[in-house]
């Protein structure tokens, strides 16, 4: 039964569509600093002003674009942070909005979190700039201790016309680091008292019985289950129990590591490696294996072989990022 | 203050007006490179109307298709009243 549970799993990975990003229109530029792995995509009409990253003032301008018929000016800049997150922030940016007498806030909008952005804030406002009325846009994000902003401004004559094109370059701005795919996709499960993140391309499912919980990825053709149990409260006693499992369900053991001391989570993790035959396919098998808090946990990758080489990354990424809320 | 002026052209203006933080960013390319001094925080920055106005940061040189442009940072929200265009004949006066 539970082999027909896996290949159905494994099955239904193979008919998973993966989820693509709105495509940008062909006229559009894309545009993207590989070192700060911040994007952007910029619509037809404008030009990029400035390629070389530049001191203005207290922030880096990473990038300048400019649209000729409006002649309005667009920038991505960074500086460092001192923010420990995006709330704090906009409550700084807020205050300095409120407070500058000199322009005229138009919207103070929150921006929620997104798969490629963390929360952020946008301003649209109004100023004087040689006596005549600009418009201007600023939005700003907090990311890995470091503060981005985007900022427009066209004199207020041609601001209808260039609105929308202003709007959709902040719309269009995502954070490509891994780092930031932590920050989004965690998956928490309060219940059992643990979290994991999990890479970009991966679903979650919670499955009516067997593990607690199941990622799959269908770009690579594997799984990611992780198991609780109730646990003897040591892990030599679990972990010798699980062997002896393992061996009754006819899994060839490859590779064992007995428990060893995981460096972040602070408790004994074990590992295995073993196949199995199922209805003469060849299936690979990687297990993690902690206990906490009276909890035995299983974060099991599986996949035919050979798509099981193709997650390990992944799956190694997502145990070393296992926490504990208690 | 030197007396000398050296003879320039706005080649970009760019407004920085935002909650908190006002800059104007003006780059300027020399008529004339020989002898053109890197600009430098409080030297002066003349126009044609004889106003003066103190530049608060020179950060970055950059040199677009071998000519050569400055960078100069003004944060004094009345420099944003001063008219300052594409194409303006000024002049870098060192402090």
């Amino acid at each position: 039964m539970r082999n027909v549970a896996i290949i159905l799993a494994l099955a239904l990975l193979a008919a998973v569509a993966t989820g693509q990003d709105e495509a940008a229109k062909s006229t559009d530029t894309v545009w993207e600093n590989t070192s700060y792995r911040v994007k952007a995509t910029v619509p037809a009409g404008w030009t990029q002003t400035g390629k070389e990253p530049k001191s203005r003032g207290s922030w880096v301008e990473l990038a300048a674009f400019g649209e000729s018929r409006s002649e309005a000016k667009l920038t991505i800049s960074v500086q460092a942070s001192r923010f420990p997150n995006a709330d704090s922030m906009i409550k700084w940016q807020r205050e300095q909005f409120e407070k500058d007498s000199g322009l005229a806030v138009l919207r103070d909008e929150v921006r929620p979190a997104t798969k490629r952005t963390p929360k952020g804030v946008l301003f649209e406002y109004t100023y004087q700039y040689q006596r005549k009325p600009q418009h201007a846009v600023a939005a700003y994000w907090v990311h890995r201790e470091r503060r981005y902003r985007v900022y427009a401004t066209v004199r207020e004559v041609g601001w209808k016309t260039i609105a929308s094109d202003i709007r959709a370059i902040v719309k269009s701005v995502e954070f490509t680091s891994r780092a930031f795919s932590k920050e989004i996709h965690n998956y928490t499960d309060e219940a059992k008292n643990f979290r994991l993140y999990f890479p970009e391309g991966w679903t979650v499912k919670l499955p009516a019985r067997g593990p607690r919980v199941q990622f799959t990825s269908a770009k690579r053709g594997v799984a990611v289950w992780v198991y609780t149990d109730s646990s003897t409260g040591k892990l030599d006693s679990d972990w010798t129990r699980h062997l002896r499992s393992l061996g009754d369900a006819d899994a060839k053991i490859a590779k064992k590591t007995d428990p060893t001391r995981h460096p972040a989570l602070g408790v004994e993790v074990g590992a295995v490696e073993y196949t199995k035959m199922i209805d003469g396919k060849l299936y690979r098998y990687r297990e993690s294996v902690l206990t906490h808090r009276n909890v035995f946990y299983r974060v099991v990758l599986a996949a035919a072989d050979p798509a099981f080489v193709g997650g390990v990354s992944d799956y190694e990424a997502m145990v070393k990022s296992i926490a504990f809320m208690r | 203050m030197s007396e000398v002026r050296h003879a320039a052209t706005i080649v970009e203006v760019f407004p920085m007006r935002l909650g908190g933080e006002v800059l104007l960013d003006v780059t300027i390319r020399p008529d004339v490179e020989d002898g053109f001094p890197d600009p430098r925080p409080n030297d002066l920055l003349v126009l044609a109307s004889g106003e003066e106005l103190k530049i608060w940061a020179a950060p970055k040189i950059s040199h677009p298709k071998g000519s050569v442009q400055f960078n100069v940072q003004f944060q004094a929200a009345s420099v944003t009243e001063v008219t300052l265009e594409e194409g303006m004949a000024v002049a870098l006066q060192p402090r």
